[in-house]
């Protein structure tokens, strides 16, 4: 069995009679990536500082390694890595001192600790730029760098892609992948941009509102990314369907009246299908490949 | 414990490497040189005393306070305080520590500053005596501040910036220097060091108990205030 890192029961949330977060419950096991996707606004932020115990929950409970997060003692956290929303350090310091910071209060050997972060995440190079003079993205890895400086075995992150650039994006992506892989880092890593959740997380919670909707495997994403041929007919749908069942294709009728086909041939040789709707004399208007794009699919949860 | 000294390293240099420490001591080592000189040692260090008793302990002593608190808020860097494996009470102790260690630092080189002034300029009368005495005052005083700076932390930390603690330590003053000369100014914790200086020549705690237990209730009240609140309150 899964051993069991990251745990919340029935999570909830009010400030006076506004509902931040309601009866919250997932668990993440080890060396998983576990995406917690929402729009912003969506509860995100919140989960997050209640799993690291900087916010008391109105009920429920957030475990960390079977420990509640609320009643822990200090030494819970030696093992966790953080960042919380935009990263930020103290602006006059200098990007290997504010490290240096870090290092000392997590009892590290600072000149070591501090020098292999800043080399795992290309920031060697910034060393003594004071962190006030970083561009956005240097600012945000300066932010990882001291969620990681310690080796975690947990590493809780809040949208730590947002402001890097597509290079930096990948890098992150193939270091948290790597550190989970290999290492069996259990990642925690919110955001509101499902495309990138799609590449990096293993498993996917939706929450929308406050409340948790959804919980999708990364096979069950890999589906939803399925592409389909979508066939335009004029007027003579229905045959052109049965014709296209007759044919040993798994056609239907969508909602708009096109015919979608998911068979894995026809997406790639579509003249096929546009043979023998032609030879049927059935008057072809449309052929095109769709993919189902997640954005929809998740704009389409959060709206139910 | 290891980890609290680290806590007292950490919290150290970054007090040590800020402006607003260095910009007050200089402020308060150019009032100290405005204000020097007098008919003797007593009238030349019981001057500067009087300073410290009246604007630069609820002013210069609030100020670093509320710096080495509230920047965590402006800074937004105290989310990285929060969860480590040294705990939020220590955080908080070993701020107390730094605040404490530095402002006895600018008291004692302010001490040491009025005594060169005083040389150079040649006032007369000089005695290790008097300067025993004077010091051993002004340690008093200085430790009285310090007792008054726990409820700026708090103010700090509940206002998440050094703004309104500041504004404090400003009201403090005002009202200290309204109605210290009242029936009121013993039982006022911000007028007790004035009050206190101005009566010392008589006995080392020329005071009622009430005044002192007054000092030692409101630095309780804004010690565990502080602590509580980094424990306790919601972080957001």
């Amino acid at each position: 069995m899964m051993q069991e890192i990251i745990r919340t029961e029935s999570l909830t949330k009010r400030y006076g009679t506004h509902s931040v977060l309601q009866d919250v419950s997932l668990n993440v096991h080890r060396g998983e990536i576990y995406g917690f996707l929402g729009l912003n606004g969506a509860g995100k932020t919140t989960t997050i500082r209640m799993l690291l115990g900087m916010i008391r929950p109105t009920s429920g409970e957030a475990y960390i390694n079977g420990r509640s997060v609320i009643e822990a003692k200090p030494d819970l956290w030696r093992q966790i890595g953080y960042m919380v929303e935009t990263p930020y350090a103290y602006p006059n310091f200098t990007v290997r001192d504010n490290l240096r910071l870090i290092a000392k209060l997590r009892g590290l050997p600072e000149k070591s600790a501090t020098e292999s972060v800043m080399e795992k995440l290309q920031l060697t190079r910034y060393a003594d730029t004071k962190a006030k003079n970083l561009s956005l993205g240097n600012a945000q890895k300066l932010g990882l760098a001291k969620a990681m400086i310690h080796h975690p075995s947990v590493l809780i992150l809040d949208e730590p892609t947002n402001a890097l650039d597509p290079a930096g994006i990948v890098q992150v992506r193939e270091l948290l992948r790597r550190s989970a892989k290999e290492e069996g880092m259990t990642v925690f890593i919110s955001s509101h941009i499902l495309e990138e959740m799609s590449k990096l997380a293993s498993r996917i919670g939706i929450i929308h509102g406050g409340t948790l909707i959804q919980e999708i495997s990364s096979q069950e994403f890999e589906q939803l990314r399925r592409k389909r041929l979508m066939v335009k007919v004029q007027d003579q749908g229905e045959t052109a369907n049965r014709l296209l069942l007759e044919a040993g294709y798994r056609a239907q009728i969508s909602a708009e009246g096109s015919i979608e086909i998911a068979d894995e041939q026809a997406i790639r040789q579509p003249e096929r299908v546009a043979k023998l709707l032609v030879d049927a004399n059935l008057s072809l208007t449309g052929l095109t490949v769709e993919e189902e794009g997640l954005e929809s699919y998740f704009l389409q949860r959060v709206s139910e | 414990m290891r980890l609290l000294g680290n806590a007292v390293y950490v919290e150290n240099r970054k007090l040590s490497r800020s402006p607003v420490l260095w910009g007050m001591l200089v402020f308060l080592l150019f009032v100290t040189g405005i204000r020097s000189g007098g008919a003797d040692w007593n009238e030349h260090l019981g001057s500067m005393t009087f300073l410290f008793a009246s604007v630069f302990g609820l002013m210069g002593f609030g100020t670093i306070t509320a710096w080495t608190f509230g920047r965590e808020y402006t800074d937004r860097t105290v989310k990285d305080l929060l969860a480590l494996p040294v705990s939020r009470t220590a955080i908080v102790i070993a701020k107390a520590v730094v605040i404490a260690f530095w402002c006895l630092v600018a008291t004692l080189t302010i001490f040491a500053f009025s005594l060169l002034v005083g040389l150079l300029i040649g006032v007369p009368g000089f005695s290790w005596p008097i300067i025993a005495h004077q010091f051993v005052g002004l340690l008093l005083i200085a430790v009285f501040h310090l007792l008054l700076c726990s409820p700026i932390a708090l103010l700090a930390s509940i206002s998440r910036g050094y703004l309104v603690p500041i504004a404090y330590a400003f009201t403090t003053l005002m009202v200290a220097l309204t109605a210290g000369p009242t029936a009121l100014g013993p039982y006022l914790p911000w007028s007790i060091p004035a009050l206190h200086l101005s009566m010392s020549g008589l006995t080392l705690f020329p005071l009622g108990t009430a005044s002192y237990v007054i000092l030692i209730f409101v630095f309780e009240l804004g010690a565990f205030g502080t602590i509580s609140w980094w424990k306790r309150a919601d972080q957001r």
